[in-house]
């Protein structure tokens, strides 16, 4: 992890984890500010993160690319780049009230326990 | 870091003390006028996420004048092709 890299090399790719763990804190920002720019630049980017074609059994993989709707390498499990960007979906769809979150998490929860 | 990160424990676990010290240090000492390159990850969650939940306890709204400045300087991150964020970001633009 430790991404110091955007001006020397991987500014192509991101991780689960990192692209996914922004939201509660700038869902929040918006909330007690009333500027909306925080909650529409992170939720937008967790709706990115969900619109990624999958994997099989539908899994999530853990590095992607940022100019492209694509995972750039096949990296499934439950781990250091991947682990809160389940936590912060089920937690912003319960901040929010937006299903699409929680369904999100459980669908891909479910196909963790299998 | 330390006290950003402590500053809402310290308020939970009834350190009144310790809590007002440590808000004091971060309003007088912590600025983001630096030339570095931050992981936008570890500084959201612990430098934003640390200020924001000082300022829910504590309510001060200088925390969450702090909140912004650091918010604002990651926003760059989700100027990409997809709006997915680049995990790094200078700080000072």
């Amino acid at each position: 992890m430790g991404g110091y890299r955007k001006s020397t090399g991987n500014h192509l790719e991101a991780c689960l984890a990192e692209a996914g763990t922004l939201q509660l804190e700038f869902q929040y920002l918006s909330d007690v500010t009333g500027n909306p720019i925080y909650a529409t630049k992170a939720l937008k980017a967790m709706d990115q993160l969900i619109a990624i074609p999958r994997g099989p059994m539908n899994l999530y993989s853990q590095n992607l690319f940022i100019n492209k709707l694509q995972y750039s390498r096949d990296r499934f499990g439950i781990a250091g780049c991947t682990d809160s960007f389940y936590e912060y979906l089920l937690k912003l769809g319960l901040a929010t009230g937006d299903e699409k979150y929680i369904k999100a998490y459980h669908d891909a929860a479910d196909v963790s326990y299998e | 870091m330390t006290p950003i990160d402590a500053l809402d424990t310290l308020h939970i676990m009834g350190l009144t003390k310790e809590a007002q010290e440590a808000k004091d240090l971060i309003l007088k000492n912590l600025h983001f006028d630096l030339p570095i390159e931050v992981s936008a990850f570890e500084t959201n969650i612990r430098i934003v996420g640390g200020l924001l939940s000082g300022y829910e306890l504590l309510g001060d709204e200088d925390l969450l004048e702090k909140a912004k400045d650091i918010a604002n300087r990651l926003l760059p991150i989700f100027d990409t092709p997809t709006g997915i964020p680049f995990n790094s970001v200078h700080l000072m633009g």
